[in-house]
Parts: structure tokens; sequence; C-alpha cells
């Protein structure tokens, strides 16, 4: 259905949102198709907080049929669907909450599905997969990673939560640090430099003084200083003092100096030098060798085409063209605006020509999209989790200190009632009578995986598996909301590629209240 | 697929929690006041989780902006009420539970110390801080224990308040940013002073009851001629603005605002020594310019692109036209009919991003997207589904804890960004009370008397002297108004219904004792008129925590806040309040 009939328009009903990612992530995800595999209150909470923001389309896949806990459990399931198909009553409703999106429900058992047509994985951009029994899990996962498709594994399990991401290459552009800083004081490039020396200080009356940007005072005052030290800036903490000094040493007498206390505040960030992150610096050196050919994203594109403008401009990144508020007079702040985006414009405009020459086929990156990528150009952030298979594959070589032992206990629990369920085809406190023999398996299986993954000084407590077979594999509704709502929060960063996803694992213990995040 | 021992709908969530604890938790009557954004997913997850009696306050109506994430609405359900069709479509999932909708005002009278009394746990999931400060203050006064939440964009809070925990108002919260009167009408340097123009000064004065002066401080710095200077143009807008029928209108009030106006400030050369004088724009030289404009385009870009000069001079004469006549059909059925600034209508919103712009260009200042303007004109922070999701089920989780009693379990939970903070959410034990919280550390009590006989003398001799043993200096308030302190005692003789002290009012009593600070108090009474009764009845904790002093300013803003607080009453509703979006409270 197009937006705009009758309805509301696109723009007004997503106002919010359009504000959070603009109108560049609404598009990524109107063009995303997320597979859900079992519509179970988790996975269906997740898809809510993907189809109200109008994702393209979704597929869940389920073969079983609505009970009681179902309707219990699950906002989009009712009792009059009890006996009907989970994945076609939950898609129904799940496609009234907004009619831009395209809704697919495949009935289906999810093992054979998945085995027998490794396409439904393959048609889509992203998946996620709720309380998956670990034969079936591990398959998909390779194919995910195989198709550099991403996958969300996430649950909800009595009182506790676990989300694992899995992403083998994950790119992000955006990835919204506090500020951005670059200022480029101790290597001013010629334009800033001369718009600083176009200041004659002692002609100035106290008014304007009092209004010289803080960005001019330093620069003026590092040339000075450069001019008295053979070219080299203040690094030493008397040379730093004595730089602060000459900076004090301008304000004039009687006359409001907040634009030097400005100044000597943004001493510290001026004289570090401009110069790459090591991080960035490795995905450029990885980009310089890459080979691009059509299947190339424009990530590696733009990658490839900065690294070869940083080699021409001394090993300097596109500017990016930020000024931060400061006191000024309104001429002035403008002007050094305009100096700074001038320059970034010139600096995306060669990236772009080098871009556009290195594409293959089609037309390459746009002007648009190379811009946000220069500005940006200093916060790359490229994730690659490790794969789930090697999070299983024992024993396992890292260690988990830096999760609370609680957590770290309800990880453990989780994989021993996996293992439980790959060995008795049941979850253990599933059935009340058999809550008091469940205990003793559940322990037995928790050791095997303890013992497995070759972890020393690690027992799961009694309490921790008493609490999990009283849990009886029940799916709490606020812990599915409560995990739904985190599960739908990554996918919207790794499909919009802004703000930086999760790398890899996340627990909440929802007794204690306490979350804590791992990299297997 | 086997079959379950216990076919309940309540299955799950009885056998998280244990049987007994989660039957004694959903047996719980709970208030919520908001349904919106967060307010949607809490009342699902309660209904959800087995809470079978819960009333929700909402004063607002459902707007468009509202459905991508609060989907307990559809777009049939726009503009009518939220507390009643979140609770419609709540019913309509769980016909077995007992939801009471109110559509009101949490302000309201009605709703006092013994309503709040009747819930066992407040859920606050609110857009703006004056609402948040009062439900926080009355769960003090009925000793409720309140959970408190807020979101904005991936980033959100929740907050447990207990009796021995902080208050809402233990830690200050930033004071809305105003501006210097002469920098909003004389002498803007950035977008959002031209803004504040164009939606608090401006709009106001045309369409509105009078100047909204709020935003505008004036301070001893500003020259006092200026001052007047301003007064006399805001007149003779006034004049103006009676010729709202005129086909003329929009050149009157162009020629005005954009010409004379900007030409007589040019003649205060002083302003202009060490800034760049405005430039003022030719009516007739843009109206001719408009004719060979391209039509304004249309769609998304109409609200993205940022417009030229004459586009925005066009959309100026357009959006001005139709206002005018809203105001005068308005008028005509009621005189007192007007209108005020709302970022969801469209025609406010053009008109206010076009004057917006029309100024800055004058002052060199750089313009603004339609976007951009509504979300800086509308305070409008983002907010999402994913976010308000977790939250709420955040929310619940401490509700859990708290009906059983299990206070040490509670955390104030914080939602933060993946990255370099890597633990997604962070967990905190509600901290202390701040020993000098003006709204925790004070004694609440409510006060029955017959308002037509009970004196001022009465209160301070027999209540706060004799009863309560309070030993210093006393000074009583209501409303912002001083009605007594030592050196004003003429009001000792008058009866309450004199002073106005009437039903549902509230008073404020300060001690202080220059020798011993833990002889000072702030003592809150609600008073309750019953006729007839002698001499009063009393009711509330007799043991008044002592009101610390260490942080002067403190005592001297809960006064200012009594102001804040009947300004918002006496208007009614949200008009007056901030609107924010599910706003976030300190991060």
């Amino acid at each position: 259905m197009t937006a705009g009939t009758n309805g509301p328009s696109r723009e007004q009903k997503y106002d919010r949102q359009l504000r959070l990612w603009q109108a560049h992530g609404q598009k990524a995800l109107e063009n995303t198709s997320i597979l859900v595999v079992h519509a179970n209150a988790t996975a269906t909470e997740t898809l809510k907080n993907l189809v109200l923001p109008g994702i393209g389309s979704f597929t869940l896949v389920d073969g079983k049929v609505v009970d009681g806990a179902d309707a219990g459990s699950n906002f989009f399931l009712e009792g009059s669907d009890i006996g009907r198909s989970r994945a076609q009553a939950a898609a129904a409703l799940l496609a009234e909450l907004n009619p831009d999106v395209r809704a697919r429900a495949v009935v289906a058992d999810v093992e054979k599905a998945l085995t027998v047509s490794p396409e439904l994985v393959t048609q889509h951009n992203i998946v996620v997969a709720s309380s998956l029994p670990q034969h079936i899990l591990l398959p998909l996962a390779k194919l995910c990673a195989a198709e550099n498709i991403p996958l969300i594994v996430v649950r909800a399990y009595g009182f506790v939560g676990h989300l694992r991401i899995q992403a083998v290459e994950h790119c992000i552009v955006e990835s919204h640090p506090d500020t951005i800083n670059d200022l480029r004081l101790d290597c001013p490039f010629p334009e800033l430099l001369a718009y600083a020396n176009s200041f004659d200080f002692h002609a100035l009356d106290n008014m304007t003084y009092a209004h010289i940007p803080y960005v001019v005072i330093l620069l003026r005052c590092l040339e000075e200083w450069k001019s008295k030290n053979n070219g080299a800036l203040p690094t030493t903490s008397p040379e730093k003092t004595a730089f602060r000094q000459m900076v004090t040493s301008l304000k004039r007498e009687g006359v409001e100096d907040e634009n030097f206390e400005e100044a000597l505040k943004g001493v510290f960030r001026a004289l570090q030098p401009t110069k790459i992150d090591s991080k960035v610096a490795s995905i450029l050196e990885e980009a310089r060798t890459k080979p691009i050919t059509a299947e190339t994203n424009n990530f590696w594109i733009l990658a490839k085409a900065v690294a070869e403008f940083v080699d021409s401009e001394n090993g300097k990144l596109p500017l990016a063209g930020v000024v931060p508020d400061m006191k000024s007079d309104t001429e002035s702040f403008v002007k050094l605006q305009t100096i700074f985006r001038d320059k970034a414009h010139k600096d995306v405009a060669k990236v772009h020509a080098i871009a556009s020459n290195l594409s293959v086929g089609a037309t390459g990156p746009s002007l648009e999209e190379t811009a946000r990528f220069c500005k940006n150009a200093r916060n790359l952030v490229l994730i690659r989790t490790s794969t789930i298979e090697s999070e299983y594959a024992e024993p396992y070589a890292g260690t988990m200190a830096d999760m609370p032992e609680n957590n770290v206990q309800y990880y453990l629990a989780l994989r021993g009632v996996d293992a439980f369920y790959e060995e008795h085809k049941r979850y253990p406190g599933y059935h009340a009578e058999e809550v008091e023999s469940d205990i003793g398996l559940l322990k037995k299986s928790c050791t095997a995986v303890v013992t497995k993954m070759g972890l020393k000084n690690v027992a799961v407590s009694d309490d921790i598996i008493h609490e999990m077979v009283r849990a009886g594999a029940s799916e709490l509704h606020t812990m599915a909301s409560f995990m739904g709502g985190v599960c739908s929060q990554e996918a919207i960063k790794l499909i919009t590629g802004q703000y930086t996803v999760l790398n890899n694992t996340f627990v909440y213990d929802g007794m204690r209240s306490v979350g804590a995040a791992h990299t297997f | 697929m086997t079959s379950f021992p216990l076919p309940d709908r309540n299955r799950d969530a009885a056998l998280a929690l244990g049987p007994d604890k989660w039957r004694s938790a959903v047996a719980k009557k709970l208030l919520m006041v908001g349904a919106g954004g967060i307010g949607c997913e809490l009342l699902k997850d309660l209904v959800m989780a087995g809470f079978a009696d819960i009333e929700i306050i909402d004063l607002d109506t459902i707007d468009v902006s509202n459905l991508n994430r609060q989907f307990l609405f559809q777009k049939q359900h726009v503009k009518k009420s939220k507390a009643h069709v979140a609770k419609e479509s709540a019913l309509r999932f769980n016909p077995n539970v007992n939801i009471v909708s109110h559509h009101n005002s949490i302000f309201e009278d009605q709703y006092d110390v013994a309503w709040f009394k009747s819930f066992d746990l407040v859920l606050n999931a609110l857009d703006n801080i004056p609402a948040r400060r009062h439900v926080n203050m009355m769960c003090r006064a009925a000793n409720r224990p309140l959970i408190e939440s807020g979101t904005a964009g991936y980033l959100g809070q929740v907050s447990v308040h207990l009796k021995h925990t902080q208050c809402f108002d233990c830690e200050p919260k930033p004071t809305p940013k105003t501006f210097p009167v002469c920098t909003i009408r004389s002498t803007p340097s950035t977008p959002i002073h031209c803004i504040v123009w164009s939606k608090s000064y401006l709009f106001n004065l045309l369409f509105g009851k009078d100047e909204d002066e709020s935003a505008m401080s004036s301070s001893a710095d500003d020259d006092a001629q200026e001052i007047a200077d301003l007064k006399r143009e805001a007149e003779e807008l006034r004049n103006i603005k009676n010729n709202s029928q005129s086909p003329d209108f929009a050149k009157l009030v162009f020629e005005k605002i954009f010409t004379r106006d900007i030409e007589r400030l040019l003649t205060m050369s002083e302003m202009w020594s060490s800034r760049e004088p405005p430039k003022p724009l030719d009516f007739k030289k843009l109206h001719s310019e408009m004719k060979k404009m391209k039509p304004l385009p249309t769609g998304v870009d109409r609200n993205m692109k940022v417009w030229s000069l004459v586009e925005n001079f066009h959309v100026f004469t357009e959006s001005i036209k139709p206002l005018a006549q809203r105001l005068n059909e308005g008028q005509a059925k009621d005189s007192e009919f007007s209108m005020s600034f709302d970022k969801d209508d469209d025609e406010a919103l053009d008109f206010v991003t076009a004057v917006t712009n029309l100024r800055a260009h004058m002052y060199g200042i750089e313009l603004q997207s339609r976007f951009k303007v509504k979300e800086m004109a509308g305070n409008i922070i983002p907010a999402i589904s994913t976010t308000n999701a977790i939250i709420a089920g955040l929310m619940v989780l401490q509700a859990f804890k708290i009906l059983n009693n299990q206070y040490d379990d509670c955390k104030n939970t914080f939602l933060v960004h993946g990255g370099q903070r890597t633990q997604l959410i962070c967990g905190e034990v509600p901290p202390a009370p701040a020993k000098e919280c003006g709204t925790c550390q004070a004694g609440y009590f409510t006060l029955t008397v017959d308002t037509a006989q009970f004196t001022l003398s009465d209160l301070v001799d027999s209540v706060l002297t004799k009863d309560l043993g309070v030993d210093g200096e006393i000074t009583i308030n209501e409303s912002g108004r001083m009605i007594y302190d030592p050196d004003f005692d003429d009001n000792g003789p008058e009866t309450f219904e004199n002073l106005k002290i009437t039903d549902g009012k509230r008073i404020l009593v300060l001690v202080d004792n220059d020798e011993d600070e833990s002889k000072n108090h702030s003592i809150n009474f609600f008073v309750i008129h019953k006729a007839g009764v002698t001499p009063y009845e009393l009711d509330g904790d007799k043991k008044i925590p002592p009101r610390h002093k260490a942080k002067a300013p403190e005592a001297k803003r809960l006064l200012d806040d009594e102001v804040e607080v009947s300004n918002k009453k006496s208007k009614g509703d949200g008009e007056t309040v901030e609107v924010l979006d599910d706003d976030v409270i300190i991060l």
C-alpha cells in the first residue's frame, strides 16, 4: 500500500523517528526484509518494534499451533487463536500495526524449512531467531555467517534474558560520537590561517576584542610559538604552561575575557596532534589493498577513496567541517563556519571523484553519501563479531571475568538448558510432575557444559538450577517485551548502520536488574 | 505438542515469579500517569503480567505523529482521548481486567491525597517535568511508592522512589532556557532567537491572548529606553491586529515587522557599532519576485529543504491568511477566543517557519528547514518504540519488587548506547534522599477543618505550636502568596474561607530556628473542608524530618516553584507546559 492514500503521510507518521535516524536511515529500514524464526512473545515483540517504524517486510516462520500459554504471554495471539497456526495468527495482528509493511507467514516446521530451503534465509537482509534448539540454531548461524546476513539470537527464559549478535562484517559510518572535534589548530589549512592572520589584535576596539573567536586566538598564539620554536608545538608540561601564559598575556585589562577563557580551555585539545586513530587507520589500510568489484559495498569504496585522499594530503583525513559554538560576534562566527564548510566541501569533492573512478559498473556512492562518510571519517567503526559456531566450539578459550558472577551463571545455565533439551527433547521443569527429577538432570547438563568449555573453578549454583527448572521454559511477557525492545533496538542499529551495535552478547538478570555485555 | 499442566493465560508469569508472589503482586491497585509512548507499552505489559486493577490518566489527545510507537492507537483514533482509547484497546485483548480511564490533568484538585492513597503503586509515564514533580509530591504526601521513567532517542531510564530513597526532586532539574528580551527583540544571533521571536512573541501578539514573555527575561543590563520602544512597537502591532480581516493584512504586518521596525532599530547606531546591522525587507520587491517564483516543492522536500527568501515570503503571505480567518471565525463565536502556537498545526508551523527565516535573513543568520524549525519550536525529542519497550519492561520488573516489599532489590536502571559503553543497561541502588530536598524532607498532613470557622491563628497556635510542637519562626504560603510571617501576622484572626484557603488547597509552612537547625521544617497541609468540624482533624506522620539549609537557594526555589505549579494549574492543561515527548530527565 502506498503512503498518503487516505491515511496520514509517512513523514507525519514517522516524524519522531526521522529526527533520530534521518531520511537515509528510514530508507534503509524500508528497504529491509527480515526473517523471524518462531512466533513466541520475544520474537513478536521484536517485530512489533520494527513494524511500527515501517520496516519493508517481514517473514514469520513457525510450525506450532497456538496454545493457552501463548495467548497468555504473547500480545499478538488471542484466546480465539488457540488451535490456529502461531505464524499466521501473529503475522496477521502484527500487520495491522502498520499498513506500509508487507507481512508473510510461513507455516512449517522450522528445522525442516531451514534445511530444505536455505533461500528462505538468503532472501532476507537480517534474521532474528528466538529460542531455537541448538541443533537448529547452529546450521542457521553457519548459513548466515557464510552469506554475511546479520543474525540476532534472542530469548527470554523466566527472569533471564539472553541476546547474541552475529555480524560477520558490519560497517558503521555514523557511529555518533559525543562530539566531532576536527579544528586542525596544530596544522591549519591555508584559508583558516589566512583568516586568523587577518585580525590585527592591536587595532581592535574593546568590544571587538572581546568577540575574537577563541579558535583565532589559539591559532595566532600557536603560530607565534612555532615561529620562536623552530616550528615545533608545545609538548612538555613546562612548554604547555608557558603557552597558556602566552594566551593569558593577550587578555586586555578591563575587557570581558570569556573568549580567552574558552581559548585556555581549548589548549589541551589544540595541542593534540591531528592524526588518524589506529582503528580507523587499520580500516583504511585494509581498504587500500581491497580489490573493488561490482559487489563491493559503498563503505569499502569510500574507505579506499579516503585512503587515497589521505596519501595525497600529507596523511590528513577529509575535514569534518564542524565548528563548535563559541563566544564570538555573528559575523566572525559565520565566516569561520564558512571557511570550515568550504574546505570540507572541497575535500568531499576530491573523495567523490576518486570514489567514482574506483567504482565498477554502477555509479558508485552519491555525493551526499560521500559527504556523510567524510564528515564521519575519523569515527568509522568496523565490527566483525565472532561466529556462534566458534562460541560453541570446545573448549572456550576466553574468560568471562568481565561479567558479574550471576550473569555468567545464567549464561551457563541457559547453555545447560539447551544441552538438556538436546538430550531429553523437552525443557527442564516443563511438566510440573517432573520438576524434582529435572533438577538433578539439569545439574548434570550444566556440569557437562562447563566441563566441555574447559572452565576452571566454575559451577552453576543450586539456586540458579532451581530457578531455571522452576521457570519451566516460561516466557514471561515482561521479559519478552524488554528483550524484544533490546533486540529491535540492536536490529535498527544494524539496519541503519548508525550507532555502534553490541559486540556481541548481552545477558540480563531480571531478578537483580543487572545487565552485562560480553564479547565471545 | 505436549499439553500444559497449567493451561492458564498467566501460567508463565506465575511460574517465573512463583505463584504466591505473583498472586500478591497482581492483586494490587495501580495508577498509571500518562498514556503516551511509554504508557502504551506499560499498559500492555501490566495487563499481560496479570494486573487487573489499573487507573490511567492523561489529558492529551492522539496525534498522527504518535502512531509510529503508540500502538494502542490507530489512525481512526486521531484527536481522541489517549486515556480512553488506551483503556478500550487494552480491554480488547483482556476483557477481564478493571481499567478506569481519566481524560484529565493530574493537577486537578479532585486528584487529592486521599485519591493517591487509594493506590498501592504509582507509575509515571510522563513527558514533562512539572507533572512529574507534582506526582512526586503527591506520592510523598500519600506515602506511596513511585516508579519514574523517561526516554530520549536510544536513551532511557527508570527510577524507583520509595520512602527511604531519593525523591524525584532530590536531584535539581535544569531550568528552562530563557533569553534576554533585547536579544530576542533587537539583536538575534542564532536561529533559535528568531524562532522564539516568531512563536512566543509575534504569533501570540497576532493570534494569541497576548505576549508570552516566559521565554524572555529582562535584566538590569537591558536598556530602559529600548524596552520602552519595544513596548510601543508591540502596541502598534496590536492595532494592526484589529485589521486582520483586511485583504492587506499580510502587507500591513510585513511592512511593520520587516521594514519599519527594522528601520527604527537601525537609527540606534550604538547598537550596531560592533554588530552587523540587519537589512530591512521590501514587500513590493518580494511581491513582484514572487510572481516569477517556481512553485514551492511539495511532499518531503517542502519539509526538508530550506526555502529561499522569496519562498519564505510566499509562505508568509499564504499562511497568515487562514490563521487570521480562523481567529476571526473563532472570535465571532466567542470574543475571548485566541490561538496558541501548536507545532502540529500545519498553518501555524508554516507561519513560524517563514517568519523565522525572513527575520534570520535580515540578520545574516542561517535559514532553517520547516522540519528543523518544528523540532526547535516544539522542543521535540525523538521517540521510538524500541526504547519505550525496554523502559516499560524495566518498570514492570521494578513494580514486582516493590509490590512484594523487596525494597532492597530495587534498582534505578539506565539504558545507554552500545559502543564504548558496552553494558547497554546499567543499574544502581537508589541513592538516599538529599538532606536539603524541600519535597521529601518535609511533613505532609491532611487538615480537615470548617474553613468558615478555622482561622490562621488556629493553625499557628493549635496545630503547629501545640500539636506538632514546632519551635521557630513561622512563614506560611499558599499558591505562591505569602500569608503569614513573623513580621506580618495581620491575617491571624482571619478564617481560612476569608483567606481563600478552600477545600483542596495546599498550605506550605516553613519553620526557621536560627539556634537549632534540627528544628527547621517544611510542612505541607492539604486542606479539606467539612462543615461543623471543631476544632480540626489532623492526619499524617508527626515525625517531621528536619529541613537542612545547606543549599540556601533551594529553599527560595521551593517558593518559586509554588508559583509555577499554581500557574500551571490555573491555566488548566498542557498548553502552558512545555511539550516534550517522553523526555529524559538526567543522563
